[in-house]
């Protein structure tokens, strides 16, 4: 039994059961110990980076997601992205190669703010944060998909 | 909608199956415990707020790894709005994307596609753009990251519908 045997049978998550892992080793053909232990190591080496629940933020009341870039200079990167990574508004925050005269902007922030008036104070204070970098907003009109990783 | 002020028991239960899930036999007689619930209690309650849409899975998350398994980018279409549905079905279920969203941009489709190396990833870029037609797209690589689904994920300052 390796990992990604154990992944495959996991790819959609537990089934909601007294015994999850029980359920996954009967239906990839092996033991319950075996699954528990082969997770518990891709925990450990960073093949997997978290186990839980995985939440909706409409259903929570997140009714206004969106994308907000920023355009913020190479040297100013490291401050601006720690200091945006710390809202709690955002839950993703990376730094993203440009592809110049295309697409300048290189500070991404996923933004959940249960309305608009949230998501104008979020980029109030993230003007703030950026020392007004150029920003732009993309909210989400649609989700077209969102799975885990399947491998 | 009642509000998370740590006595909920739905907002704790979310709470700890999102952020300290545990790798056991019996996760939701532990989980229950931490929250007042019984094990039937506890497979219950998540069960129903899978059902309602507040949880869309109870699994893993992938991580970097030791041996950079997997590498993703992030792509952006520039689609007129009667091309949407083109691309739309071009970038379809395959499995290497993960993420896909309609925006409010002249950029108006978002994916995130993943796969075993560099050259997996172009190869099944190369296919969408071609099926997909944008009048233009970027790619857009990560180079650091500095969050990664962060604490407003779990439910502390949120609403669990009941």
């Amino acid at each position: 039994m390796t990992g990604p045997e154990v992944l495959r049978a996991l790819e959609d998550g537990i089934e909601i059961t007294p015994r999850p892992f029980a359920a996954a080793a009967a239906k990839a053909g092996t033991d319950e110990a075996t699954v528990i232990d082969a997770l518990k190591a891709m925990m450990k080496d960073g093949t997997l980076r978290s186990f839980g629940a995985v939440v909706d933020h409409r259903a929570l009341g997140f009714h206004v997601n969106a994308m907000v870039v920023w355009d913020v200079p190479d040297a100013d990167v490291e401050r601006a992205g720690r200091a945006l990574a710390a809202m709690p508004m955002v839950s993703h925050c990376y730094e993203r190669r440009r592809v110049p005269g295309r697409w300048d902007h290189n500070l991404f922030t996923m933004v959940h703010a249960r309305d608009e008036a949230e998501l104008e104070g979020f980029l109030r204070v993230g003007g703030e944060v950026t020392a007004h970098a150029p920003c732009q907003v993309l909210r989400t009109v649609k989700e077209l998909r969102k799975t885990g990783v399947r491998l | 909608m009642r509000a998370a002020d740590g006595t909920d028991p739905d907002a704790r239960l979310v709470q700890e199956l999102v952020l300290r899930f545990p790798l056991v036999p019996r996760p939701f007689e532990e989980i229950g415990a931490r929250v007042g619930l019984t094990e039937d209690e506890a497979v219950a309650r998540t069960r129903a707020l899978v059902e309602s849409g507040v949880l869309r899975r109870v699994g893993y998350s992938v991580g970097d790894g030791p041996r950079k398994a997997r590498i993703s980018t992030l792509v952006g279409l520039k689609t007129r709005p009667d091309g949407v549905d083109r691309a739309v079905a071009a970038i379809g279920t395959r499995r290497g994307v993960t993420h896909n969203y309609l925006r409010d941009h002249e950029f108006n489709i978002w994916f995130t596609l993943g796969g075993r190396d560099r050259a997996e990833v172009e190869a099944e870029l190369g296919d969408i753009i071609a099926k997909a037609g944008p009048e233009d797209w970027v790619e857009l690589p990560a180079v650091r990251f500095f969050k990664l689904k962060g604490p407003s994920m779990a439910p502390e300052r949120a609403e669990v519908p009941r």
